[in-house]
């Protein structure tokens, strides 16, 4: 039999990538097209006191222009007060942020005239540091004086189980430091772009590169006071979001109110430096931790303290400020355990959700105190994380329901592989080992909006031609969820791939999916694909039995075919759709997902639920050059428990995008900022890691079959990204005996932490 | 980015005739990697681009028993593959296969390499981001806004090839359109931050380069974030000879390639690094921090000490660990 799932398959979309052919949001274009260029604030906080768009409006070219007033709606991707505005209203919030449209008919028109707008602003105070943001100030002076802070205080998250300060008091080994990390962005390829038509039937229609459709149709609804049932939102190919793209953004309401407003269609695409602007990249961080555990290894306690600077806006905020804390409690078994952290608005492009949401950096402030205790107890590092990992069919501290748990297994395969046995610790002056793990969640339990509907339906169809189709809302931002949900049919139905088609992400035609985010696809719209395909093969067989005298029940889908349990053939798959159509035509099956109801009692309970967790290790090696504090990542050992790989081949490409993700912001990625101006918003000087910076890989799959995942399969797009960047810092100590507490590790840094230690040492 | 007429030049003297012509405002374009750079980010608003890629004879390399000619138009790929002038040093390939990246250096020319405009984090920016920082002395301001000062612009000079062609004792060919005349290349670069390109002469073509001066060891050395792409934060290129002379060049780091030297018997390593510190003035307009990449200088310095010392590895490159 030529199974679907478990087979290493390309990505639907690949060669039309690769061969250019390949539609992104940019690339459409219709008649009487207009484009979209944006007056940008110069101040990083300031009152707008006058704008004049005389000018502007008598410019060649153009043909309308908005501004803040036009769409003075609140909007935000988290529903608990919404504080973004399509267009800065009464003042700006931070360099970047638009204050102005102009539609004309070119692109280059629109920029001109844009310029040609005149804005007065008085200058307020800008908080560009979390530490002076934290401290009390008057409401006027504050970014969003609407704030029931007395500062600029954003969100405030505290749990506590037990009494962790107390137990790491009282602790026999106890390692306590101050990290700190820089921001870092997305940097996926495809600049963000947006097409919006209004139609000749009253609708509006927006292509749009969006991980988030779903989303988007409703703040566009809401925002441009539409109903719902007049707005299309379609997604395109995409070219990368990693979290970047998953909030609907002020270009796209813009875009769509232009096309609104002029009744032709309206393309904005941005530069590269406008989506460093747009930002909503991985939070800048300081966070203290504190981590003891007894003799033997075993973990007594964990706190930490976390303050992560949000930016000007809210965003994905309140989640991120929550997943920082919540998800430290895992993969090992930590109590008691308890964290404060708060986010800070300050004046500078917002931050948001960023691949592996929330838990990197945490992660990397726990693997990096592990490692100390190791030292500290005498243990060998894989020795002290074997001891302390926690079991399958458990709960966490905060009561997260762990199902499958294979983080065993990636620790031994990675220790394994990359003979750390025989050379931690033993490799010459220079060179290092070091390892960490990781877990994260296969899609947040709870969904943004609280409502009656599902997370996820699919619809499968079934006509004439003998082809399925698949409906789903699901994003496919390059991850490879059309593939899988075609896997998944395909693989019910017993057919070889190239019958089962598949629609996606077309608000119109496609049932709701909530978007592709907190790695939820394959395992929310996995899951209700299957169980639309299953219908669909128990109405087909239930057709067949009547018509051959066989007892569905009996039937077995394979190969194109319906045979008996004994193999012999019923009916070619052609014959059988003929059979299930007969008196009806084509029909439709649905399935939707959502996830059980889990979870602790106490506020702040619902973080981090998730009906299932992935899991994962890392082991890296690195080359440091003590002349000049360079690092060089030699080879890095990983392994995912991702349940079951769905698609192998994009489960290893996925660890190895993660692995070099993980790289970059360990090593040379970070956002500079020069008095609230991005510095380096070019991938000139955004540093990236390039393909002679990327070390060797070798990716294992761990397949631990969860009982509630889609074939047992969980997440694979952000988990493993983790312990990628402490096995490097770890990596680091081995190598030359250097405690990395700063992101990213420069050369530079490095470099004052040997002659610190040479200092120490006389 | 400014509207700007664009003329692809047939010949040398075509070119030359039209630069003569419209004086002061034109650019010349060879591969072009830096001016539409400059362009988009409206820091180079010239209304004519004469564009020589198109002259057939200013490329291609030379080789002869004593020497060595290099065509200005010679693309950074063929020189970091050419077999010529890897047997004349290896240090020339190596510096150009260390600029930018492989689809660049299939466009970017070694005249073009030589005169790329110098660099700085508050300067090499978009129109929008210089409109929110302020204007600087390069830039039609009155300060500069990494020192504060109001006289001198430390815009650095990046050119990767001009350290390594100097250390070589190259030559360049300068035409314009009533003479031709040679130089020391050194002799194209300014101290001058607001001069911020070498200057090879009013309305003149840089034609080719000559070399004549093959050293005994040669290292060369480049400072980066990363292994391609970025521009350099520190380059350093030495060349010893068989009597012990030694001339060593330093880019990235100052307004101009810094070229130190010491005569057969005289070189020394502290006279080496403390004439080069004098020399150089760096200021905190890179990526990298100002403290690192000054400590760097020290550091690369004595690296390529020993590398052209009897025990250096001949072939040795730019590659860290
Ligand atoms: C991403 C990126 C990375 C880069 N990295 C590096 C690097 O690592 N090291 C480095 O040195 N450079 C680097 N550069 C800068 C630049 O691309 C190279 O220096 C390149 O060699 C310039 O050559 P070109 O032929 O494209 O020059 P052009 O852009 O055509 O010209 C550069 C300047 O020289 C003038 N010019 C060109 N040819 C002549 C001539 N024959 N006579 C008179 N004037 C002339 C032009 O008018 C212009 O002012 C980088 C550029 C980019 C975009
Ligand atoms: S060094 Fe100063 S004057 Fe020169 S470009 Fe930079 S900021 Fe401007």
């Amino acid at each position: 039999m030529t199974a679907a799932v478990g087979n290493p398959t390309p990505l639907r979309d690949a060669a039309a990538k690769v061969t250019g052919r390949a539609l992104y949001a940019g690339d459409y274009s219709f008649p009487a097209l207009l484009h979209v260029k944006f007056l940008r604030s110069p101040h990083a906080h300031a009152e707008i006191r006058g704008l004049d768009i005389a000018a502007a409006r008598q410019a060649p070219g153009v043909r309308a222009i908005a501004v803040g007033r036009d769409l003075p709606v609140t909007f935000g991707i988290l529903p608990i007060r919404p504080d973004e505005t399509a267009m800065a209203v009464d003042k700006v919030r931070y360099i970047g942020e638009i204050v102005a449209a102009v539609a004309a008919e070119t692109a280059e028109a629109a920029a001109a005239a844009a310029r040609l707008i005149r804005v007065e602003y008085r200058p307020l105070r800008a908080f560009l540091e979390p530490a002076a943001a934290l401290a009390p100030c008057p409401p006027e002076e504050r970014i969003h004086a609407a704030s029931r802070h007395p500062s600029n205080l954003h969100k405030e998250a505290r749990l506590r189980f037990g009494d962790p300060e107390a137990a790491l008091a009282g602790s026999p080994l106890r390692v306590a430091a101050h990290f700190r990390f820089a921001g870092v962005t997305h940097a996926f390829t495809e600049p963000h772009a947006t097409v919006a038509v209004w139609n000749a039937d009253d609708t509006l229609t927006v292509i749009s590169a969006t991980q988030v459709p779903h989303y988007l149709h409703r703040t566009l609804a809401k925002v441009l006071g539409l109903p719902l049932h007049r707005i299309q939102v379609k997604k395109p190919a995409l070219g990368g979001g990693f979290g970047g793209k998953s909030d609907p953004f002020p270009h796209e309401l813009i875009t769509a109110y232009l096309a609104l407003r002029t009744h032709r269609p309206v393309k904005c695409v941005f530069t590269r430096e406008e989506v460093f602007l747009n930002n909503r990249g991985r939070h800048p961080t300081e966070m203290d931790l504190a981590l003891g555990c007894d003799r033997d290894g075993k973990l007594t306690g964990l706190f930490a303290d976390i303050v992560i600077d949000g930016g000007a806006y809210s965003s994905f905020g309140v989640v991120t400020t929550y997943y920082n804390g919540v998800l430290m409690q895992g993969p090992y078994r930590i109590e008691p355990f308890g964290f404060r952290a708060r986010r800070v608005y300050t004046n500078k492009p917002p931050c948001g959700a960023m691949r592996g949401h929330g838990a990197v950096n945490p992660r990397y402030a726990v693997e990096v105190a592990l490692d100390m205790l190791a030292q500290e107890a005498g243990l060998d590092p894989c020795e002290l994380r074997e001891r302390n990992v926690l079991p399958a069919d458990t709960l966490t501290v905060g009561q997260l329901r762990i199902t499958s748990n294979g983080v065993r297994e990636c620790l031994r395969a990675v220790r394994a592989r990359s003979g750390w046995d025989a050379r931690h610790g033993k490799l010459p002056y220079g060179r290092g080992l070091g390892v960490a793990c990781g877990f994260f969640i296969s899609g947040s339990a709870l969904p943004i909006l609280w409502n009656r509907y599902p997370q996820t339906v699919v619809h499968v169809k079934l006509d004439f031609d003998g082809r399925v189709v698949v409906f789903s809302g699901a994003a496919d931002i390059g991850q490879g969820s059309d593939t899988i949900l075609a896997l998944v049919a395909a693989e019910i139905l017993g057919l070889p791939l190239e019958r089962v088609q598949v629609e996606s992400a077309d608000t119109r035609l496609t049932p709701v999916d909530l978007g592709s985010y907190s790695s939820r696809v394959t395992f929310m719209a996995g899951n209700a694909c299957r169980s639309a395909a299953e219908k669909l093969r128990q109405a087909i067989a239930a057709a067949v039995a009547a018509e051959k005298g066989v007892a569905a029940a009996a039937i077995v889908f394979r190969d194109g075919q319906l045979v008996t349990a004994d193999g012999q053939r019923l009916a070619s798959w052609d014959e059988a759709v003929e059979i299930a159509l007969a008196g009806r035509g084509a029909f439709v099956e649905s399935g939707h997902y959502t996830s059980p109801k889990m979870g602790g009692d106490f506020k702040g309970a619902g973080a981090g639920l998730s009906p299932a967790y992935s899991f994962g290790a890392v082991v890296s090696e690195v080359a440091v050059d003590p002349v000049t504090g360079r690092v060089r990542v030699v080879k890095v050992w990983g392994a995912h428990d991702c349940g079951r790989a769905l698609n192998p081949l994009a489960v290893e490409g996925q660890m190895q995008g993660s692995i070099h993700m993980g790289l970059g912001q360990a090593l040379s990625e970070e956002l500079v900022y020069q008095e609230g101006r991005i510095v380096n918003a070019s991938f000139a000087d955004y540093h990236i890691p390039t393909a002679v910076d990327t070390p060797e890989m070798d990716v294992t799959i761990v397949e631990s079959r969860d009982r509630e995942g889609p074939f047992g399969a969980k997440e694979a797009g952000e988990g493993p990204i983790h312990p990628v960047l402490p096995a490097i810092g770890n990596a680091i100590f081995d190598a030359v005996g250097v405690r990395l507490f700063e992101l990213p590790m420069t050369p530079a840094r490095v470099l004052a932490k040997l002659r610190e230690q040479e200092r120490r040492r006389g | 980015m400014a509207e700007a007429a664009y003329v692809v030049a047939g010949s040398l003297e075509e070119a030359l005739a039209l630069a003569e012509t419209h004086s002061g405002h034109y650019a010349f374009a060879a591969g072009g990697t830096d001016l539409q750079l400059r362009r988009q980010q409206e820091l180079e608003a010239a209304p004519l681009i004469i564009d020589l890629s198109g002259i057939g004879d200013l490329g291609g390399v030379r080789a002869g028993r004593h020497r060595l000619e290099i065509g200005a138009l010679t693309t950074l790929a063929e020189l970091a593959t050419s077999a010529a002038v890897r047997r004349w040093c290896p240090m020339i390939a190596e510096a150009a296969a260390s600029i930018g990246t492989p689809v660049l250096r299939m466009t970017a020319t070694a005249g073009g390499n030589l005169l790329v405009a110098n660099r700085c984090t508050w300067y090499n920016q978009s129109a929008a981001w210089r409109g929110a920082a302020g204007t600087c002395l390069r830039n039609s301001g009155d300060t500069c806004l990494v020192t504060g000062g109001c006289g001198q612009c430390y815009s650095r000079a990046v050119s990767d090839l001009a350290p390594a062609l100097i250390a070589l004792q190259a030559r360049v060919v300068l035409r314009d359109a009533h003479a031709t005349r040679e130089a020391a290349l050194e002799d194209l670069y300014l101290a001058d931050g607001l001069h911020p390109q070498a200057q090879p002469g009013k309305d003149a073509i840089l034609t080719a380069l000559r070399l004549a001066h093959r050293p005994e060891r040669w290292c060369y050395r480049k400072l980066r974030r990363r292994d391609s792409v970025d521009y350099t934060s520190l380059t350093v290129a030495g060349a010893r000879d068989a009597d012990g002379g030694v001339r060593v060049c330093i880019g990235g780091v100052s307004m101009s390639p810094i070229l130190v030297s010491a005569g057969p018997g005289d070189a020394n390593l502290p006279a080496l690094t403390a004439e080069a510190r004098r020399k150089c003035k760096t200021v905190d307009n890179d990526l990298l921090p100002l403290s690192y990449r000054r400590n760097m200088i020290d550091v690369f310095l004595e690296e390529l000490w020993r590398e052209l010392g009897e025990n250096g590895h001949e072939r040795r490159t730019g590659r860290v660990p």
